[in-house]
């Protein structure tokens, strides 16, 4: 007995000393720590949460979904819509050094082909020291809205870009979204790239950035995988001396402990990427908070509960049209308020492409639905529900666990259903599941994520080429084609209200949900900011914010 | 006992073969194709055929699963567990950078259980049924049945918000060892002191304590002398098994407190199918499984002679 206690006496005081070999000393500057779900820093260079504080962009967006200068003090655009003229910041410098300007923007466009070769760029000029011409193959109305995303558009220090092939490929440097040769002819990172450009990654060499170095107010200092990682302020920051000196992104993978460190005061700021979402049952808690601020950004973010309109029983548009009726939006929107809210349009009101005079078509009207399902044959059986040839009527909503919003949503979708005699089945699956079901068309209805709605595209959810679209429609192809190489921006906004006047005529989609950003920190941190989207670099401000003791 | 050893390492090596051959099996049954997550986990969520094809082709996802699982084990001969899909860090390095965390926190939450339930089984079987007893069995019934997720928010409502003296979540202190500790030891504790109870009471009964009580030894003497002994052999299977769980599947426990363990990397690896990181977890814990119950085996040999007979025998 007493060797058994030995035995785990010595077993436990050895993992002790392995323990305290991994453990940091902590330093006592003054710093900001967010709690975030999922560490998504790359060892090889790559991050994610925290991308945007690393790296800027030419262009970035305003909160009305306007271009405005980040890099670029100022750019024209020539009337064909194919020349672009950027004008950059002077004395901007990367965190090694380098020089920005226009020659290290060249080698970015020419060598980044994962984030440049998504463009269809002819030539890029460089007219002056800070002065740079895209020439374009063709007209590329949203490319300012494309290049503002970070990861669409993030200008990276020359000195890190390294080439790397075959073998060694396998365990260097960060893989970035590249372009693909998409047949839907989305513009979004993909379609109509020049011959000879985005053949990099067929081949098996690629430049990859193999360390996170960019013009941003921040730069990664440490990184302990699945832990934490720790930004450090850049004091060569061309915007003016960074306010927080130091960031800590400490890894909490549950939603109920991120805000209850919040609480306890040991973070300061959760909820910024989608990876790290407050739960709808804790933003009480924190409203009741008085130490703690609740907030909710709007977003361009539309998810679709879309039907399957290529097979089953959705093929008939009246079916569609009478589910649409049947379904009550303001009892919906009750539990989804404040974190989010339905549309009666497939755009968000944030984007520069909502219309308002398409609203209104979607109203509440369950005799209209149960008129329209006699039409098609549907007849109330004994039990109730609705039948046609024996058939019950019976339907499935697939949606993912990550979607915690979505189960609220589904449970009074049911219920609404219920109310004209439709049974629906809910399945909650993992997203591994719903993209399968996505690609394979293999569902009733279902919970897309809105993938295209944040870059102002179409193609990925309305194409019915695109691999996770939910429209199988000749017509709206060849309006999601026109819109994708319109000649000029008001000639696309044109063409992006009829494609919205179409996707609601066809009732292609049950339930447009807009989820807002929530985000909650402590009353210490002061003048934060968040930028539209976390695309568009959610954290960017954050420089300019303080923290009080 | 070198043949018993050998007949019981032969028999751990055939099951850990099961082992990995069924986790990769299920993993490409699970729906939702492996490229396709990685893919996404690699270009984000706007992916199209090209990406998917070309992560096939990369990776080898398009071979038979079978030649997969070949080339896998080949790779393993050579002790060579693979990269991670996602991260490309070689699996070895994560589950080496993982496994400390993990090791510490079952071997004190182990600690931990133990210190309270030796003495309060001990105590339960001695003062059967008196309110010392009831006291102590209704503690251990509450602590079986007691959802270790739940007790977590308890304790860190109490200790971290109200007291405010230890920290929610991380790693790298003692302080942020005490509430994953806590949180682990209370189901094993109760479930160890039932267990410890009910095998002192059984052993206490056994003629040969009855034969030692005639010749005049001390009680004292016959419980922690002889009778614990023999009651521990249950009580040290349960314990190694409780190890062996802790060491694979306090995923629940580790997700609160933001503990970097294997658990947590086996979900991420099953969630984006990063199936290199999944098989060479699996295949780890497994041998943990494995050098624990054979640990276990040898230790039952030396607490309990009559073992060794057979054994020979």
């Amino acid at each position: 007995m007493r060797k058994i206690v030995l035995v785990l006496l010595i077993f436990f005081s050895l993992s002790l000393m392995v323990f305290s070999g991994c453990a940091k000393q902590e330093t006592k500057l003054e710093e900001l720590v967010v709690g975030v779900g999922k560490d998504t820093v790359d060892p090889n260079g790559g991050m994610w949460e925290s991308r945007g504080l690393v790296f800027e962009t030419l262009v970035t967006l305003n909160h009305k979904g306007e271009p405005r200068p980040l890099l670029a003090k100022r750019w024209e655009m020539a009337p064909d819509g194919k020349t672009y003229t950027f004008f950059l910041q002077e004395n901007v410098k990367f965190h090694d050094g380098t020089p920005f300007n226009a020659q290290t923007l060249k080698e970015n466009v020419t060598k980044l082909q994962s984030v440049w070769g998504r463009y269809p760029i002819d030539e890029v000029e460089i007219v002056d020291d800070y002065t740079v011409r895209f020439r374009l193959k063709e007209p590329y109305p949203l490319f300012l809205w494309h290049i503002a995303q970070v990861s669409r558009g993030m200008v990276v220090s020359p000195k890190v870009l390294k080439e790397v092939s075959g073998e060694a490929a396998k365990g260097v440097g960060q893989m970035l979204p590249t372009m693909s040769e998409d047949k839907s002819g989305s513009k979004q990172g993909m379609g109509q790239m020049p011959p000879g450009m985005g053949k990099s990654t067929t081949t098996s060499e690629e430049v990859r950035i193999t360390a996170p170095v960019g013009t941003g107010p921040y730069k990664l200092v440490e990184h302990v995988p699945g832990q934490y990682w720790v930004m450090e302020a850049f004091d060569g920051y061309w915007q003016g001396p960074v306010g927080i000196k130091r960031i800590k992104y400490l890894v909490i993978p549950d939603a109920h402990s991120r805000v209850m460190a919040l609480e306890s005061g040991q973070i300061h700021l959760t909820g910024i990427s989608p990876l790290s979402k407050i739960a709808a049952g804790d933003m009480e808690v924190i409203e009741k908070n008085k130490d703690l601020v609740l907030k909710h950004e709007p977003s361009f973010k539309v998810s679709l509960v879309a039907f399957n309109s290529a097979k089953g029983i959705f093929t008939d548009a009246r079916v569609r049209e009478a589910f649409v009726k049947a379904i009550n939006r303001e009892e919906i929107n009750k539990v989804l308020t404040p974190a989010g809210t339905t549309l009666d349009t497939p755009v968000a009101p944030a984007s520069p492409f909502y219309f308002p005079e398409l609203t209104g078509t979607r109203e509440y009207d369950p005799a209209r639905a149960q008129e329209l399902l006699a039409e098609a044959g549907w007849v109330k059986g004994p039990d109730g529900l609705l039948q046609k040839d024996g058939q019950p009527l019976q339907v499935s909503l697939i949606y993912s666990q990550t979607q915690p919003e979505m189960v609220q949503v589904a449970n009074i979708l049911r219920q609404q259903l219920k109310a004209i005699g439709v049974d629906l089945k809910l399945s909650s699956v993992e997203s591994g599941t719903l993209f399968a079901s996505l690609a394979k068309k293999d569902y009733d209805l279902i919970v897309a994520p809105g993938i295209g709605s944040t870059s102002l595209d179409f193609a990925t959810d309305y194409h019915s080429k695109s691999r996770y679209g939910v429209a199988t429609d000749k017509e709206l192809d060849s309006m999601v084609e026109a819109y994708n190489v319109a000649p000029n921006f008001n000639e696309q906004k044109l063409i992006a209200k009829k494609i919205q006047e179409k996707i609601l005529a066809d009732n292609l989609v049950l339930l447009f949900i807009n989820t807002n950003k929530s985000f909650a920190h402590t009353t210490k941190l002061q003048n934060f900011k968040p930028a539209l989207e976390e695309e568009v670099n959610f954290m960017r401000h954050i420089w300019r914010a303080r923290l009080s003791k | 006992m070198g043949p018993y050893l050998l007949r019981r390492l032969s028999v751990a090596v055939v099951s850990l073969v099961g082992v990995s051959f069924v986790t990769f099996l299920l993993i490409f049954l699970v729906p939702g194709d492996p490229a396709e997550m990685v893919a996404q986990a690699r270009f984000g969520h706007d992916v199209g055929e090209r990406e998917i094809e070309m992560v096939c082709r990369l990776e080898g996802l398009d071979q038979p699963v079978v030649f997969q699982y070949i080339k896998w084990v080949r790779h393993l001969l050579n002790l060579d567990l693979g990269y991670s899909l996602i991260s490309r860090q070689s699996v070895l390095s994560l589950i080496w950078s993982r496994f400390p965390a993990t090791l510490l926190l079952a071997c004190s939450s182990l600690l931990l259980s133990q210190i309270v339930a030796v003495p309060a089984g001990i105590i339960s079987a001695l003062r059967k049924d008196t309110w010392l007893d009831v006291v102590l069995r209704l503690f251990a019934i509450w602590g079986v049945s007691m959802p270790s997720f739940w007790f977590s928010y308890i304790l860190i409502i109490f200790f971290a918000l109200k007291l405010r003296v230890l920290p929610v979540s991380g790693y790298g202190s003692f302080a942020n060892l005490v509430m994953p500790s806590l949180a682990l030891s209370l189901g094993i504790a109760g479930h160890t002191a039932r267990l410890l109870r009910a095998s002192i009471l059984e052993v206490l009964q056994q003629d040969y304590l009855n034969t030692a009580r005639a010749i005049g030894i001390r009680e004292s003497k016959i419980v922690f002398k002889y009778a614990l002994k023999n009651a521990m052999i249950p009580v040290l299977t349960s314990v190694a098994l409780q190890l062996s769980f802790l060491l694979s599947g306090t995923v629940i426990v580790e997700s609160i407190f933001g503990w970097p363990g294997l658990g947590k990397l086996i979900l991420d690896g099953i969630f984006t199918r990063d199936f290199p990181v999944v098989q060479g977890c699996v295949l780890f814990v497994a041998v943990c499984f494995v050098v624990i119950n054979v640990g276990v085996d040898l230790l039952y040999a030396w607490l309990d002679p009559r073992i060794r007979w057979e054994a020979r025998g």
